[in-house]
């Protein structure tokens, strides 16, 4: 059944996708860090990305929502071509898509609840009681449930609780697309779970698509129906989450495997392409 | 990498850079000030922490100049025995000049700095990505009210710091000169006309935008962590005072001619 629906998500990604990036190349200065990115996500799959660490995962991510934008090739959302769409489609199309930071990057001069509030407050939709009706549900779906947090500065957090107040801003997007970077790190087990079941639920209530960037295999294979891995700047290996357990893939095996030899961790050979 | 014309080049170059950097948020921030959404609430917010920031270093700065100047020009007018003259000359200074450029520096230097230290640190910690990531612009949110709290605040901190000023320089007139205090405010409202006052008042709007414009930009172009920050609000302060005494001599051959 499972299986069902993940290779249905492979054809959807192939000819259908949500969110599409055709040979993405981005350098800072001299460092070439996405060197010809493809990869398509389908409408309502969890796509996880794996990568080591300064690979470029997060700086794939924002080229999804154009904070960044490639030195060359496309990045699509739907019909928008996302890095060279116009400002007022632009703001449309990010108002769909909620990504959680690495760093949660809270706004330090609000109050918990005025950063989680901030996307209501923004569309001037809702009155002020339903807003702090889903600013304390959102929070309460992070497990945070005292409502003292409420009245906090970020400063007064701890890391993992930032990280889930960031989940929560996040969440009050009411999102389609929700982009999440590395949303379990610097949690505890427990909690770390929970966001797991926050993924997976996003996903099954709301239909919304997901790409997670994560360190954490159990989390991957929890939430994920694709999984794909970032190695020197490219998708080196793409596949179900099936496959991918048994996979022989060398790279992949030992990033699974997480072995500290291997072709994942060999010298760099100079590359021209 | 050694060449002197080389390092010239890129000097020029990296000049060029910031110039345009700098007139495109100029740009983009005066055409958001007429357009929706109008944050009004953010506004007043931040008239307000200008206010606050400034008001103190603000009249210390404006009572001793106008003391000091007073003194000045009271010792060296009586050289000539014209020391009847000293309120007129000290206040036309003060109005024309003084107050309103020691103001402007003062500000920018506590409050340029303070929006550069603040959106710098929303840089470097990702809060500006989350904000455009949530489709708000950044420009509107945080630039717009700045510029309209500076180009509304500073003009009005000059106006006090003039009054401070002149009743600073009046004291020193009346216990260390021996001018009386109807005097001095007798010569002081002959000489100073409305204009004078005006010519000053208005260059403090300019001033006003220099700093806030200086302030965000090279907040918005920090990067390196916290410490890219303390160096970009070094820079603020630097760039906004050049800024602001360049613009200062040709402002005021305009409105010299203008009013
Ligand atoms: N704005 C930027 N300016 C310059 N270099 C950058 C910028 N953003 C990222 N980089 C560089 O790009 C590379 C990839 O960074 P990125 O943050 O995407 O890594 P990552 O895969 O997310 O790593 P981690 O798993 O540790 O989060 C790094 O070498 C980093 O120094
Ligand atoms: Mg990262």
């Amino acid at each position: 059944m499972v299986g069902h629906a993940e290779s249905n998500f492979l054809n959807s990604a192939r000819e259908d996708p949500r969110i599409r990036l055709e040979d993405v190349h981005i350098a800072f200065g001299p460092n070439r860090v996405l060197r010809g990115v493809n990869l398509r996500i389908a409408k309502g799959e969890t796509l996880v990305v794996v990568g080591r660490s300064g690979e470029g995962k997060s700086v794939l991510l924002k080229h999804i929502i154009a904070l960044l934008r490639p030195d060359r090739g496309e990045v699509w959302i739907d019909d928008y071509r996302m890095d060279t769409l116009e400002m007022s489609l632009l703001t449309m199309v990010r108002k769909k898509v909620a990504m959680i930071f690495q760093g949660s990057a809270l706004f330090d001069s609000m109050t918990v609840e005025e950063n989680v509030a901030f996307p209501y407050r923004e569309e001037k939709r809702l009155p002020k009681k339903e807003i702090r009706e889903r600013v304390v549900e959102n929070l309460r779906r992070v497990h945070l449930t005292d409502p003292s947090v409420l009245e906090k500065k970020p400063a007064e957090l701890s890391g993992g609780m930032k990280k889930r107040v960031g989940v929560a801003r996040a969440l009050s997007m009411e999102p389609e697309i929700v982009l999440w970077d590395e949303p379990t790190t610097g949690l505890d087990p427990v909690t770390a779970d929970a966001i797991n079941d926050l993924i997976q639920e996003t996903q099954e209530h709301t239909g919304a698509t997901s790409v997670v960037v994560t360190h954490d295999m159990a989390s991957a294979f929890k939430v994920g129906d694709r999984m794909a891995l970032l190695h020197r700047g490219r998708i080196v290996y793409e596949g179900t989450i099936e496959e991918t357990q048994d996979t022989t893939h060398p790279l992949m095996r030992q990033f699974i495997d997480g072995t500290a030899t291997g072709p994942l961790t060999e010298e760099e050979e100079e590359d021209l392409g | 990498m050694g060449s002197p014309f080389a390092s010239f080049y890129e000097w020029i170059r990296v000049v060029c850079f910031h110039v345009g950097g700098v007139s495109q948020l100029t740009l983009s921030a005066f055409v958001r000030i007429l357009h929706r959404p109008f944050r009004f609430r953010l506004w007043f917010e931040q008239m307000e922490q200008v206010g606050v920031n400034s008001l103190v270093v603000a009249l210390l700065t404006a009572s001793f100049t106008g003391m000091v100047m007073v003194l000045q020009t009271g010792v060296q007018l009586a050289r000539f025995q014209s020391e009847n003259m000293t309120p007129g000359i000290a206040s036309l200074a003060l109005l024309r000049e003084i107050a309103p450029v020691l103001t402007s520096l003062a500000i920018a230097a506590r409050v340029g700095a303070a929006i550069t230290a603040e959106i710098g640190t929303m840089k470097v910690t990702e809060q500006l990505d989350a904000l455009e990531s949530m489709g708000t612009d950044p420009v509107q949110y945080l630039v717009v009210p700045r510029l309209v709290a500076a180009m509304v605040m500073l003009p009005l901190l000059t106006i006090l710091t003039d009054l401070v000023g002149i009743l600073g320089g009046c004291l020193v007139g009346v216990t260390k000169l021996g001018i009386t205090f109807h005097y001095y405010l007798d010569i002081t409202f002959q000489w100073v006309k409305i204009e004078d006052f005006m010519s000053g008042v208005l260059k403090t709007v300019v001033f006003g935008a220099i700093i806030a414009i200086i302030g965000c930009y090279t907040g918005f172009t920090s990067k390196g962590g916290a410490e890219g920050v303390g160096v970009a609000t070094t820079r603020s302060v630097v760039a906004s005072f050049i800024l602001i005494l360049v613009s200062d001599y040709f402002l005021t051959e305009i409105l010299l001619k203008v009013i």
